[in-house]
């Protein structure tokens, strides 16, 4: 395996080649003043020697950083194949997202990420989706993060009308919120999901501790930035980027300290879903 | 082979080898099948064959004809991943222990559960059925006991630790003990009386929240006991969830593949993620040795302490 270092002292053609040919090294765009296009010497203005060394020695293939000067032009040189891989936000994304998509979330470590909710109504209930939930009295079970700020911003994303809600502090626990769901006491429970699997699953094949409730809505946060690849990306080279970013902060912490400059609060980076930086319309 | 008992194959996928014309190159010529060891996990008992889909995911990604075994018992899947046998390997903590000691830094864990809610542990607890008498570790005095294995975490290693942490030494507050095979088989072996106690995984919760997964779960769940015929005495953690385990001498290229997509499954594919038998919102993690330093170190602990005890036959009876 050989890289040629020095020869990539050039400003590369930014017309679209396969990252995988022999030769093409791997490109991956950063946002910044610097003259458009790849260069060699970006690693080294940029700090960049870390990660983009781990890097190379796992895909066995040069790795070159490429300056933009938008999200916006990250986004359409990942769609017309001139870059490989590019942090984007929702609406860098919305423009190329039949061609684009994420792979990668960065989560401060500890913390509960892009972590996934439920919302559920009484069965008997009228509203049948998030649009209905206008003035909705909605229900806690949890006051941490994870059962609170993280599953309305989730709503927000999703569309629900989450500045009229009227939420009031955590009731204690699942079955506490579920009692006053069922009496009447709020129209709507948010739970994270490890509570909705205490709550709802039961513990013997008849039993459906929420047969009389409804879940209207499940879902998760959308990214707010992501690392994206083009869509014609081969699945395994995806899947093989995935897996030496998952560990990288185990790994190679210099390499993950380079990538946190760019997606604030990374302690550590997540898969994601193909429609992590898709924003839901109301 | 070494898988002891029953070694169940669920055949060839039609990835890989087929979209190659059944030319394999490169790392993947090198890899040849990827083969993975199960067993089920100390904290979720999922029937092998909900691993279909999970098979056909993981062969198609890698482009590698795929096998899942099962292990009937822990030292099954320690000596496939020890030998060679298999790629990778899904094991309790202990388990990996167990393989870490015989060939150290040849199997490494990559990946374990975590929750939605950011726990990434489960526990050991301690049950007796509903209707004895017994509501504490003291009312077991002079009773039997029964551990799952030699080499589970929550099921021998772990409250035998827990326990002498506590003052109580396990070899003499219990009148006897066995080991029943397996956390299924010590839930039903105390269901028929066998034991007065055992200890069992418990997971999905906590102590204060209560457990949503584990043996006594996945078998109420399935109609084979009542959840409600037992009891939760003693319940000791975290443990670091089960690993999942890969041979270092791999191909990196097969590593990083591999694990990225074990790491995408709960995004990629939620419903053959739920068919593993994980939770809504759960998903991987990376992991490296580190992160069961303790386990290591509790078991090499329990092998130190097994080796100070008279023989069985000097006992005084």
């Amino acid at each position: 395996m050989i890289w040629r270092a020095a020869a990539l002292l050039v400003c590369l053609s930014l017309a679209p080649a396969v990252a995988q040919t022999p030769g093409v090294p791997f490109r991956i765009a950063v946002i910044g003043d610097e003259p458009p296009g790849c260069s060699a010497a970006l690693t080294a203005t940029r700090g960049a020697e870390a990660y983009t060394g781990h890097l190379a020695a796992r895909l066995k293939q040069d790795v070159v950083l490429c300056a933009f000067p938008t999200r916006a032009a990250v986004a359409a040189a990942l769609a017309d194949g001139s870059v490989d891989m590019g942090w984007l936000d929702p609406a860098a994304y919305a423009p190329v997202a039949n061609k684009v998509r994420p792979i990668l979330t960065g989560r401060e470590a500890g913390t509960p990420g892009r972590s996934m909710a439920m919302l559920l109504v009484a069965a008997s209930s009228p509203g049948k989706d998030l649009a209905s939930l206008s003035g909705a009295r909605v229900l806690l079970a949890d006051d941490r993060t994870v059962g609170r700020d993280i599953p309305l911003q989730a709503l927000a994303d999703a569309g629900a009308p989450t500045d009229s809600f009227l939420v009031e502090a955590a009731l204690p626990g699942e079955e506490a919120a579920a009692a006053a769901l069922r009496a009447g006491r709020g129209d709507a429970l948010i739970l994270e999901a490890s509570a909705w699997q205490r709550l709802c699953v039961g513990d013997a094949p008849d039993k459906k501790p929420c047969a009389d409730l409804a879940e209207l809505w499940r879902g998760r946060p959308t990214a707010r930035l992501a690392i994206a690849v083009s869509t014609a990306m081969p699945a395994d080279r995806r899947y093989q980027l995935v897996g030496i970013h998952v560990p990288l902060h185990l790994e190679n912490p210099r390499a993950l300290a380079w990538i946190a400059a760019d997606l604030p609060g990374t302690g550590l980076l997540d898969p994601t879903e193909a429609g992590a930086l898709t924003e839901k319309a109301p | 082979m070494l898988l002891l008992g029953t070694a169940l194959l669920l055949g060839l996928t039609g990835c890989g080898a087929g979209d190659r014309g059944g030319k394999l190159e490169g790392w993947r010529k090198d890899v040849g099948t990827l083969r993975m060891g199960l067993t089920a996990g100390e904290e979720n008992s999922v029937s092998l064959g909900r691993w279909r889909k999970f098979e056909a995911y993981l062969g198609g990604i890698t482009g590698l004809p795929t096998q899942l075994y099962q292990a009937s018992d822990y030292n099954g899947i320690i000596q496939a991943l020890a030998s060679g046998q298999v790629e990778l390997g899904q094991m309790g903590p202990a388990a990996y222990a167990g393989a870490d000691a015989l060939v150290g830094a040849k199997v490494a864990p990559i990946l374990m559960a975590r929750s939605n809610d950011g726990t990434s542990g489960y526990y050991s607890a301690i049950a007796v059925r509903a209707d004895s008498p017994y509501r504490s570790i003291a009312d077991l005095k002079g009773k039997s006991i029964g551990y799952a294995d030699f080499n589970s975490a929550s099921g021998y290693i772990y409250p035998r630790w827990k326990l002498r942490e506590q003052g109580i030494d396990p070899e003499t507050h219990f009148g006897s003990s066995g080991i029943s095979g397996g956390h299924v088989q010590g839930v039903l072996a105390l269901d028929n009386g066998q034991f007065d106690a055992i200890a069992v995984v418990a997971s999905g919760g906590t102590p204060e929240t209560g457990f949503t997964a584990g043996a006594l779960t996945q078998l109420a769940r399935r109609g084979l006991i009542k959840r409600e015929d037992f009891r939760i005495i003693w319940a000791e953690g975290p443990i670091p969830n089960s690993p999942i385990v890969m041979r270092t001498d791999t191909p990196q290229e097969f590593q990083d593949i591999a694990r990225g997509a074990l790491a995408a499954l709960p995004y990629e594919d939620p419903t053959t993620w739920a068919e593993t038998g994980q939770s809504p919102g759960t998903t991987y993690v990376a992991v490296t040795r580190d992160t069961y330093r303790d386990v290591i170190a509790i078991r090499e602990a329990e092998i130190a302490e097994r080796r100070t005890r008279p023989a069985a036959g000097d006992k005084a009876p």
